[in-house]
């Protein structure tokens, strides 16, 4: 099933099946809305607060730069994700905060894996994998203070469009880059929202 | 000769069955991890399986650190989560929750969609009963505020039912182990509920302070992260939750 297909054979039938109405209710439930004017938001936009999200662009080189450091302090911390004793923190974006959990009264951070760009992992044996950006990533965690990347698959994701949450956001411009992550800021109404 | 083939066929069968069944009583010396009910990545056997906004794409992992693409399944947009269970994955997606079966594993086999509202859903599952949240308001689903807890019966695995929805306030990860379930309400903290009744879901604790986000229950620890950051706390079946440890957030 090619999904190239499905993207845009289905907004086709809708549109033959929809008046404009329901397109727009359509438009305004599943997709990024480019064609908005931003004065005056059509009907059915969602009410502007003045804060959006804002892409957290990075360059194809500095994302791949996959390193281990000490300890972090916890930030905006994520998913987590346990293997035996080890647990796993993300960072939002950012990377993952190895720890050791044999007393759960007693947890003891290891190290931080810088993972730029990453939300999710999974972990068989020694082996992490993780991504990294658009990137599919395994690491080799067998030394905690020292892991190596074993293997890269390059853009095994699609690129992130919107972000994670439902609100207004500053258009994805692919010339600044891969999008790491999203903050949100204080902005005037921009184009985009979902 | 054939001794070893014996051997090695039973080391196979004691794998597939030590895989199929993510439990709350993980062996603690298992090869795979295993996430909360956020995730979009999960290991079974040779399988990984990433959930993408509009795929679910299996690698091929029996080569470990080559992962070849094995599959891709192309499903409607809005994919967040998925959760393997016995022969099973479950998929949350803004407007339901697809049940795969996945005995081989590379090639998951859609058996039903159980078809809700838009929202975002994590879902976890437990017997015959699958709990999943869904998450309204401006973050999630636009022209529905309210959020709820449902309780959908899997038994019939190609036909999933609703038995059961309560209001919630902002839920997003969730956790289920014995008579118990834990659910994530981000900053209005996290819920514990006695699910004796497995499709009656009964308020029992409410910590307030704890700004939760992602929740694993495990051998009788509960591992919550959020904007509360880090905390543990052990748990007893029908028992009250005991902070073990915490590690706050920095600025």
């Amino acid at each position: 099933m090619n999904p190239t297909f499905f993207f845009v054979k289905r907004p086709f039938i809708w549109l033959l099946k929809w008046n404009s109405i329901g397109l727009l209710f359509l438009l305004g439930l599943l997709s990024c809305n480019t064609e908005i004017d931003t004065d005056t938001p059509t009907a059915g936009a969602p009410p502007f607060s003045g804060e959006g999200y804002r892409p957290i662009y990075m360059g194809k080189t500095e994302i791949q730069k996959i390193s281990t450091t000490a300890p972090q302090p916890l930030r905006k911390p994520g998913k987590i994700y346990v293997r035996g004793s080890y647990l796993f923190i993300n960072e939002q974006g950012k990377g993952i905060h190895l720890l050791n959990n044999a007393d759960p009264r007693n947890p003891q951070k290891i190290s931080f894996i810088n993972i730029p760009g990453n939300v999710d992992i999974a972990v068989k044996g020694n082996l992490l994998y993780a991504d990294n950006g658009r990137d599919f990533v395994v690491l080799d965690i067998g030394n905690p203070a020292d892991i190596q990347v074993v293997k890269r698959i390059e853009n095994a994701f699609p690129i992130q469009q919107n972000p994670p949450y439902i609100g207004y956001f500053e258009c994805v411009d692919e010339a600044k880059g891969v999008v790491v992550g999203w903050e949100k800021v204080k902005m005037s109404r921009p184009r985009c929202y979902r | 000769m054939k001794k070893i083939y014996l051997f090695g066929l039973a080391l196979g069968l004691t794998y597939l069955v030590g895989c199929a069944e993510k439990s709350a009583e993980l062996n603690p010396n298992s090869q795979t991890g295993t996430g909360g009910s956020m995730a979009r990545f999960a290991i079974v056997g040779n399988a990984l399986y990433c959930v993408l906004p509009n795929e679910l794409q299996v690698y091929d992992i029996s080569s470990p650190t080559n992962p070849k693409i094995a599959n891709t399944v192309s499903l409607d947009f809005g994919l967040e989560t998925i959760f393997p269970y016995k022969n099973n994955l479950f998929i949350g997606a803004n407007d339901g929750l697809y049940i795969f079966d996945n005995q081989q594993f590379t090639k998951p086999n859609l058996l039903s969609k159980y078809t809700h509202v838009m929202s975002c859903d994590p879902v976890v599952v437990q017997g015959n009963y699958a709990y999943v949240t869904l998450r309204g308001g401006v973050a999630c689903r636009r022209f529905v505020s309210m959020s709820t807890l449902d309780v959908v019966d899997v038994s019939d695995l190609k036909s999933p039912k609703l038995v059961h929805s309560q209001p919630m306030q902002s839920p997003y990860g969730l956790g289920v182990d014995g008579t118990q379930l834990f659910v994530c309400e981000g900053d209005n903290g996290l819920k514990v509920f006695d699910i004796s009744a497995p499709t009656q879901p009964k308020l029992q604790e409410t910590l307030r302070e704890v700004k939760s986000f992602d929740v694993i229950p495990l051998n009788k620890s509960l591992i919550v992260t959020g904007d509360g950051g880090f905390v543990q706390y052990s748990y007893q079946n029908g028992g009250k939750l005991e902070l073990l440890s915490k590690i706050p957030i920095e600025p």
